[in-house]
């Protein structure tokens, strides 16, 4: 019954010399489909393919109507998308290959395709807040360029697409939501999955939608046009919902679907239809022509090297100073000094945006932090909703436009909520997209227990967040000047950035002096270790910590030294991942206990990775360990608990007693 | 590029502490403009710029910066400033060596054996571990019971003005073989003499003061120092008084004492006792003494042993107990025995003490 409905629908005007060059493009993404269909089976493509045959038009229909600088995110089944745009062949084929050669030299594949302002990415949904992000640069750009976001109909089922439903309304984005409604999630068909209509959904936050098909490609044609035209002139949200069939699998052999479903609609399939309509003598030279481009791609791909990876080694500078050459905010908390940094650079870069919730004046941030950013500038501080994933998506498009957006997640805890943007994205285009693109996104967030929040308000979560390739970790400290940081930051990083914070350490003063007998050393790395040094050629002790402890470490060092009898040195490193504790091993080195202080969870966590480092690389000497963190629970709210489970002075310098009695 | 060091600002200090600079770096200042506050080990003062242009601070504020140490450079441009910045970045003087730091338990030993600190001289941090490795390399076990007994501690810095006192008083013991002398009298009718004159308003202090300078000029090896086997004189009668009220200790000089009536004194001492607690000293208000004096007569304090200062030969101690019958008051002398023997000192106090006591030699004045 949809079947005959589809091929019932009457044809709206098309001059034939469009109609041609649409199936002309069209046909191209199928020839192209197939012959990676066929390389496949002949074990010259490796991983998986996702095709489009049966959809083409979607892409080829839209990419009709984009400028030069509109920018276009798309999904997993990408291909047809990427060569209505791009039409490049070659670089296709040989990066599905995995050849250097390639679009993205082969690191890619066939779902992370980038050339230009074309993207695409394999996870569902996460897509759609990168894609707001983009939109909005384009939108405070003032150039009339917009954004199309590719998303399934399965795609339906993911949170993140209703937070950028709302947020694309709200900041009244040029982004065109393209939902190709091919009615399965994999295999499995939407009416298990899907519940009410598609377009209510983007009615609902007041976006402007539209429906079409691939069947009747006539007015999908000039539905898109014109949805087009008034998101580019009004620079607002639309969602065109196109109806059509994928004709093979989701990716190669797994279909379940009746048979008898697929042949009616390839009987249906516009090109098809056309290719059987047209007079053979004059489309077979263009059907060979394609053809033929698409066998040479093909042959070059296989003709091609494969590529290399390349590890860009980190910062290692082990030469230590004493020199630190900024030195403001003495006796200053910490929270004002990072107030304050961000006033100082936000003023001379206007290209650094700063969002997240509750962030604006009078409020200023849970902790302040922003307190009075949006009246100097309120070009460059924006509230958000409480949506973690997508404004951190938000804020990865922005990067992707060149921009330097800070977003606040206003408790680490919450940034659970945004890992995929994390992860998923921001972390990997760089690498995937073979250096074409960088993603220069800070995202500070407090951690931390010792305000008596409880368990899903305290936690220090960075062990989930360290290890993850093209994600720097920062966390911050008070024994160093936070401009030193934010200069690193906007100047040298490309990359995109977490900096942890910490609720106790706001209320911290910046410490940049110690008590007689101690003195200051900083790596000359991009974000320096402090070293914590004793006036003594003897040292006992080495106490390797970071973050929110970092003040208590210096206490429990002097202490260790005045009360104790102990000479110890603290190691505090500013960047904890990557890090390579190999800097400091002749320093480690000259004391025989090695303790690592951790207010997160100890199983594999930092600590873990630091004793492994060591444990690899001393052979000659022989150092006895000794990690100390917080029992295996969540944080309690009493605070009488929460002060007997995290370290603190008292606790920490007991544990070390006892491990040198 | 000008560059500006840190002179010496008095005859005892090596190094200062810096306390706050005066303009903020980076920023343009003219020549003569105040630049920086340093604290010596008297008082605080400000330096002024001896150069115009932007500043480039090689220092931090609690940095203590030794004499003829590079303070600060002067450049045309702001641009210029920040480059020198990069390639001479600012020192800590938390780098700088030649000094030791006692660990409680190690502080502790040394204090209850007596030991002389100063063998520890530039070890950095000592433990008590370390104390008894260098002296006892064979009691180690001593280090353990030892830091086991040793109860929970608080620890307090010292400021840098305590520190140069200590280390003033440290140098004085180490170059002086002092010994001690006592002489008293009952002040009461000297007191109800001194009543009579208005001005002095009952004070006993100033009229002691006045007769042990007048005394001092047929003295001369009290105003003196030994070392290194000759005894070097001074030419001037300095008296250094040691006041401790609410502004901690500072010893207030008045200079050419001997030279000076009884009501003129008097009004040198008011002012500068007025200048002490205005915070207004300077610092030829408080260096250069040759003779110093202290009294605790005040506090009811009958008896006590002064510390010698630093290149000085005798320290007068006045001693009172305002509730005894007849007011006792006690004159005591410690005295480097290097240069005077004990028979002198007791000859002099006796003097002292007669002349003290001669009313007439009240009225004359």
């Amino acid at each position: 019954m949809e079947v005959q409905k589809h091929s019932q629908q009457v044809k709206t005007f098309i001059p034939p010399e469009i109609e041609a060059c649409v199936m002309e493009k069209a046909l191209l993404i199928r020839l192209v489909e197939e012959a990676l269909l066929n390389m496949y089976a002949r074990g010259e493509i490796q991983g998986t393919i996702h095709t489009c045959i049966g959809q083409e038009l979607t892409g080829v229909i839209v990419s009709e109507f984009l400028s030069e600088h509109d920018a276009v995110f798309s999904n997993h089944r990408c291909h047809g998308h990427f060569l209505a745009l791009t039409d490049n062949v070659e670089g296709l084929i040989a990066e599905i290959a995995g050849k250097i050669t390639g679009v993205c030299g082969g690191r890619g594949g066939s779902q992370h395709l980038c050339q230009g302002e074309f993207y695409s990415n394999g996870v569902q949904g996460g897509i759609a807040p990168v894609a707001a992000g983009i939109a909005w640069a384009k939108k405070t750009q003032k150039s009339h360029n917009i954004s199309v976001v590719y998303l399934g109909d399965g795609t339906l089922g993911e949170g993140v697409v209703y937070e950028t439903f709302n947020l694309a309304a709200l900041l009244e984005l040029p982004l065109l939501f393209v939902l190709e409604n091919n009615q399965y999630a994999q295999s499995t068909h939407q009416s298990e999955t899907l519940s009410g209509e598609i377009c209510k959904r983007a009615e609902s936050f007041g976006i402007r939608t539209a429906t079409g098909s691939t069947w009747n490609w006539y007015d999908l044609y000039l539905t898109t046009e014109a949805l087009v035209h008034d998101i580019r002139c009004e620079s607002k949200p639309a969602l065109l919902q196109v109806n059509t069939y994928r004709l093979m699998p989701h990716s190669k052999g797994d279909d379940n679907r009746c048979i008898n479903e697929i042949e009616s609609y390839r009987l249906i399939d516009p090109l098809n239809i056309y290719l059987n309509s047209v007079e053979k003598d004059n489309f077979q030279p263009i059907i060979d022509n394609i053809a033929q481009r698409v066998h040479a791609a093909v042959e070059l791909a296989n003709a091609a090297a494969f590529s290399i990876i390349s590890i860009k080694p980190l910062n290692n500078n082990a030469q230590t100073s004493t020199a630190r050459s900024l030195t403001h905010f003495s006796n200053q908390r910490l929270s004002l000094a990072i107030n304050q940094t961000l006033h100082h650079f936000m003023e001379q870069y206007p290209q650094m945006i700063f969002i997240g919730e509750d962030v604006k004046s009078p409020y200023g941030g849970a902790f302040k932090i922003s307190q009075g950013l949006s009246s100097s500038f309120p070009l460059q501080v924006f509230n958000m909703p409480i949506s973690e994933a997508a404004i951190v998506g938000l804020g990865c498009g922005l990067a992707l436009c060149g921009y330097r957006p800070i977003v606040e997640i206003m408790f680490g805890d919450f940034i659970t909520l945004a890992m995929d943007q994390i992860l998923n994205h921001a972390a990997k285009f760089r690498f995937m997209y073979n250096e074409q693109v960088t993603v220069p996104l800070i995202i500070r967030t407090p951690m931390g227990g010792g305000r008596g929040y409880g368990p899903t308000h305290s936690q220090t979560l960075d062990r989930h967040i360290l290890g993850i390739p093209g994600l720097s970790v920062i966390a911050i400290n008070n024994l160093i000047d936070p401009r030193l940081i934010y200069s690193s930051l906007i100047l040298d990083t490309e990359d995109p950035i977490i900096m942890i914070e910490n609720k106790l350490l706001y209320t911290k003063l910046m410490r940049f002096t110690l008590q007689p007998g101690f003195y200051f050393e900083y790596t000359q790395e991009t974000f320096p270790t402090i070293l914590v040094l004793p006036k003594s050629q003897h040292i006992d002790v080495t106490i390797i910590g970071y973050g929110g402890l970092s003040d208590v470490l210096v206490d429990v060092v002097e202490a260790l030294f005045y009360s104790h009898d102990i000479i110890g040195q603290f190691i505090c490193p500013v960047q904890i991942y990557p890090y390579d504790i190999s800097l400091h091993i002749n320093q480690i080195k000259k004391s025989r206990f090695v303790f690592i202080v951790e207010e997160g969870q100890g199983f594999a966590s930092f600590g873990s990775e630091i004793i492994a480092q060591l444990a690899a690389a001393i052979r000659d000497t022989v150092l006895i360990y000794k990690r100390i963190f917080p029992p295996n629970a969540p944080i309690p709210a009493s605070k009488f608990c929460e002060d007997a489970m995290l370290p603190n002075a008292n606790n920490i310098i007991q544990a070390i007693l006892e491990s040198m009695a | 590029m000008n560059t500006m060091f840190i002179s010496k600002i008095n005859a005892n200090d090596d190094a200062v502490r810096i306390v706050e600079w005066l303009v903020a770096d980076k920023s343009y200042i003219e020549i003569g403009a105040s630049l920086v506050r340093v604290e010596t080990s008297k008082v605080v003062v400000d330096i002024k710029a001896e150069f115009s242009g932007f500043v480039c601070q090689h220092y931090l504020p609690d940095d203590v910066v030794g004499i003829g140490e590079k303070l600060a450079s002067f450049h045309e441009s702001e641009v210029q400033c920040v480059a020198n910045r990069a390639s001479s970045p600012m020192v800590s003087s938390k780098s700088v060596e030649n000094e030791t730091y006692f660990s409680h338990a190690a502080k502790k030993y040394i204090v209850e054996n007596e030991i002389d600190p100063a063998i520890f001289s530039d070890q950095g941090l000592l433990t008590l571990h370390a104390i008894t490795q260098k002296i006892f390399p064979q009691k180690e076990k001593i280090v353990k019971d030892f830091v086991s007994n040793v109860p929970h501690q608080r620890i307090e810095k010292l400021s840098h003005r305590k520190k140069c006192e200590i280390k003033s008083l440290h140098d004085a013991k180490a170059h002086t073989l002092s010994s001690s002398l006592t002489v008293e009298f009952d002040s009461d009718p000297l007191r109800n003499e001194l009543k009579k004159i208005r001005w002095l308003n009952g004070q006993v202090f100033p009229y002691i003061l006045h007769v042990f300078s007048q005394l001092l000029k047929n003295h001369p090896k009290f105003t003196a120092f030994y070392a290194d086997g000759f005894i070097n004189y001074y030419d001037h009668i300095h008296l250094g008084i040691a006041v401790d009220i609410d502004k901690g200790l500072k010893v207030l000089v008045l200079p050419d004492a001997n030279v000076l009536s009884l009501f003129e004194l008097n009004m040198l001492l008011m002012e500068s006792i007025g200048r002490y607690y205005d915070d207004t000293l300077e610092e030829k208000n408080v260096t250069g003494s040759t003779v110093t004096i202290t009294d605790l007569s005040s506090h009811n304090i009958m008896y006590f042993h002064p510390l010698l200062n630093k290149k000085q030969s005798v320290i007068l101690g006045i001693g009172g107990d305002s509730k005894q019958t007849g007011y006792p008051m006690s004159l005591t002398i410690v005295f480097d025995h290097q240069i005077l023997s004990g028979k002198e000192i007791a000859l002099f106090l006796n003097e002292l003490k007669e002349k003290i006591l001669d009313f007439k030699n009240v009225t004359n004045n």
